[in-house]
């Protein structure tokens, strides 16, 4: 071939990659995008129609100092509603009201209301696990209440109210008392025949007239409707079954009997053990925890080794109540949230086949053991309380 | 007359059958119909294909320097050889289009929603055109820099993700019926495994052709360690969620998180098909190309390469309407259709070769 | 499109044939021609929308009918 030709040949070739690689056909500059934060998927006032809250940021009013007279007083988010029959349908709504197309990568939580949870939401959770651009690692929650109105709560220290939800729920490892679910985990659940779903719960308090998000206990579901609550002692009881205690603090009367001592939680971890006793399920719960000394109201010394033990043994107990407290909750709504089932399944695949539709019956009467193993490690920088000897 | 004038190596053989086996299989993972023993389906799926592997590499050393539309003739006769090839030629065309069409899919449906397949479709095969007009040697050294990227990248992206990853995922293990299994170990051997039938076009050309076997059952182990890797990824990661999701690599490398910070690397995924999908495409477009200039006695396989490109294309357009057609014939209709291509006719050869001492000398 | 179409077969020609030509390779000219020519003919007709018949939905009946057959 003549040298020529090739270089032609090669230079259209260049040219047509050139273009190709540069734009799509979709491209979509930063400032054509609304991007998404949080949504909030409510009852719409028309019967069989749903409404939603996509709360938009404002890039240009996210420079601006909040609050200050600088910035104009603008809030820097923008929350947009619209109904519709389908979620997606809904979304698309949106773009009668926004100039810019809504952009989902970047949103951080998905609220839904009391009202439509309590109805079911499977069919409103495919379009989140169908479409491409939500991420599976949003984080899943339930409103006491309004969604919408979560989605305009104050947030002092952020900006955005969703980014505020989103952190108070990674926030929620200091105490472990609410539950912290991501997508892809609830999706897991809602897929498996016997455990149940679960989600974290969002509500409203009002402080000096602002309405503030509060982030505590579980949503429970079963199947995909919400059946019920956990307050703050039962999540951290299912917390414990399920491995996801992170930290906290245990308050337990002192070994002297006036005054109370605070045990912090450094490590916990669990094993859901079935067993089969006289042809009965049985399951068997291994907690193993740690703690250390936090905070003592008495005024004894608590680093005498019998003392020492007696706390340790009074944080086994706390531990166990709060189990209790929480599998008798589960079995009161006849919900599998700690995944007893498939922990059967896992261990006896033959036997399962068999009870697996009939989970429901066998679940509420189950017998359950709780083995805790809590030790107490250090005191901190102090061992006597501040007294005179 | 030769129509390839370059040399492979073994090692070079080994690094471009990996990555001609990985090809679309990150994406549709191979024994995905085992649920959660989808790994051990693979690895009974690894010992069926190395069956096949072995029954290919004897082949191509008992008729060193031939190809497969070389040695059909030999085989058959002139007539029925030649019948044989066309079937062949017709096989390796239509999987280059099958690939081609689930890059163009996977595209369409993951990352760019909105521009018409055909755009992507084009842009690989002119690459992949470029790649076969300019031989084999350039095929294989492509290889060699991808393959080696590609296994980092499955590395690190299932480190990344172990955490994510519970182990009672794969509870209870051999949970299915044996029916089941063997179907689907059947299909993890047919896709990709046995696909490497396709290198009966490409390892007369290596050096020594004495390594043949020992880097082609090389290659498939590595094959099936670094799938069995990508599906405990994605089965420890997504459980029982995995069988409802078209892409579950995909999926699952989209849920690695490390501080907020290492987020969002599923684009990874989408480098890696790229990559190793053009190596698949590449080889199947040059044996098309090569086995037509042989069984037409072309002097020059050059001009074959665009028009035969431009059928590709329009066949990897014209043959599925949608991603579920594509899904269904994967899964459902292709372990069956390539059975006389992988194990029938290659068996059926080597057996009237030893009997009848083929090649004379 | 069917200008882009028709503009691409040709560049194709172009770039095949004065090289085949130059080197008196008739035979791999009849080919190519061949070759192209189908190639054309098939994608024009996808691109004006008149079906074809789909070689793959013949594979999936034959697969089909044998798999019965066997059980």
């Amino acid at each position: 071939m003549p040298k020529r030709r090739k270089i032609l040949f090669k230079l259209i070739i260049f040219i047509i990659f050139i273009l190709s690689i540069a734009g799509c056909w979709n491209r979509r500059e930063l400032d054509t995008l609304a991007i998404v934060f949080g949504v909030g998927i409510d009852k719409a006032k028309k019967p069989g129609n749903i409404e939603i809250t996509a709360q938009v940021i404002k890039p240009g009013e996210m420079k601006s100092p909040q609050g200050g007279s600088g910035g104009g007083g603008e809030k820097p988010y923008w929350n947009l509603t619209s109904s519709g029959k389908t979620i997606f349908s809904a979304v698309r709504e949106f773009t009668h009201k926004s100039n810019r197309k809504l952009y989902f990568p970047h949103n951080e939580i998905i609220i839904f209301s009391e009202d439509i949870a309590k109805e079911g939401i499977r069919k409103y959770m495919d379009f989140f696990i169908r479409d491409p651009e939500i991420r599976r690692l949003v984080w899943v929650l339930v409103a006491k209440g309004n969604a919408s109105e979560v989605l305009e709560t104050k947030a002092i220290l952020e900006k955005v109210p969703a980014r505020n939800i989103a952190q108070l729920i990674e926030a929620r490892a200091a105490t472990s008392q609410a539950s912290a679910v991501r997508l892809q985990e609830f999706l897991t659940r809602l897929m498996s025949k016997t455990t149940a779903p679960i989600a974290s719960v969002i509500e409203i308090t009002r402080e000096k007239k602002e309405k503030i998000a509060r982030l505590i206990g579980t949503a429970v579901f079963k199947d995909d409707k919400l059946v019920g609550y956990l307050n703050k002692s039962e999540t951290r009881g299912l917390l414990w079954v399920i491995g996801e205690v992170k930290s906290g603090i245990i308050v337990v009367k002192s070994p002297g009997g006036n005054g109370e001592v605070s045990l912090e939680i450094i490590c916990a971890s669990s094993k859901i053990i079935p067993e089969i006793k006289d042809n009965n399920i049985h399951i068997r719960v291994e907690i193993t925890e740690e703690g250390n000394l936090g905070e003592q109201t008495s005024a004894e010394d608590l680093t005498s080794l019998p003392a020492w033990t007696v706390l340790e043994r009074r944080q086994s107990e706390a531990i166990h109540n709060e189990v209790r407290r929480a599998l008798k909750k589960a079995q009161e709504l006849n919900t599998d949230i700690f995944a007893f089932g498939e922990a059967v399944h896992r261990k006896y695949p033959e036997l399962w086949k068999d009870i697996e539709n009939r989970w429901d019956e066998y679940f509420p009467n189950i017998e359950v053991t709780i083995n805790v193993n809590a030790k107490l490690r250090r005191s901190g920088m102090t061992t006597k309380p501040p007294k005179p000897e | 007359m030769k129509l390839e004038g370059g040399k492979i190596s073994s090692s070079h053989l080994t690094f471009l059958m990996i990555g001609f086996m990985i090809g679309s299989s990150l994406i549709f993972i191979p024994g995905q119909t085992a649920g959660h023993d989808a790994w051990l389906a693979i690895l009974a799926g690894l010992a069926e294909g190395l069956v096949f592997a072995v029954i290919y590499t004897t082949l191509a050393m008992r008729f060193a320097g031939k190809t497969l539309v070389q040695f059909n003739d030999i085989v058959y006769g002139p007539y029925l050889g030649k019948a044989i090839s066309i079937a062949y030629l017709w096989y390796f065309f239509h999987l280059a289009s099958l690939v081609l069409r689930s890059f163009g899919d996977f595209f369409t449906a993951i990352i760019f929603p909105e521009t018409p397949m055909i755009v992507f479709i084009v842009l690989t095969a002119l690459i992949c055109a470029t790649a076969v007009r300019n031989g084999l040697e350039v095929i294989t050294r492509c290889g060699l820099i991808l393959v080696v990227t590609m296994s980092l990248a499955v590395l690190t992206t299932t480190i990344l993700l172990f955490k994510d990853m519970k182990l009672t995922n794969f509870l209870p293990v051999f949970d299915i019926p044996l029916k089941d299994f063997i179907k689907a170990s059947h299909s993890a051997a047919t896709f990709p495994f046995g696909e490497t039938v396709a290198f009966l076009m490409v390892i007369c050309f290596l050096e020594n052709v004495k390594f043949a076997k020992s880097s082609a059952i090389k290659a498939l182990i590595i094959t099936g360690l670094l799938l069995v890797m990508a599906s405990v990824r994605s089965i420890g990661v997504l459980g029982v969620t995995a069988p409802i999701h078209t892409y579950p690599s995909f999926q699952a490398v989209r849920l690695i998180n490390i501080g907020n910070i290492l987020t969002r690397l599923e684009i990874i995924v989408v480098g890696n098909l790229l990559a190793m999908g053009f190596l698949k495409i590449s080889v199947l477009y040059y044996g098309t190309v090569l086995g037509t200039a042989q069984l037409l006695k072309l002097r020059s396989y050059l001009p074959l390469v665009l028009p035969i490109g431009a059928m590709l294309v329009s066949f990897s357009i014209l043959q599925f309407d949608s991603v579920i057609e594509n899904i269904f014939f994967t899964f459902e209709i292709y372990p069956y259709y390539v059975i006389p291509f992988q194990i029938g006719l290659p068996l059926l050869s080597l057996i009237i070769a030893i009997v009848r001492g083929l090649p004379k000398d | 499109m069917i200008a882009l179409l028709i503009i691409a077969f040709i560049g194709i020609a172009l770039f095949e044939i004065p090289d085949l030509i130059q080197r008196k390779r008739w035979r791999e000219l009849l080919v190519f021609l061949v070759f192209l020519l189908f190639a054309f003919i098939v994608s024009l007709l996808q691109v004006l929308e008149i079906k074809l018949p789909n070689p793959v939905k013949g594979i999936e009946f034959l697969v089909k009918y044998l798999l019965s057959v066997v059980g």
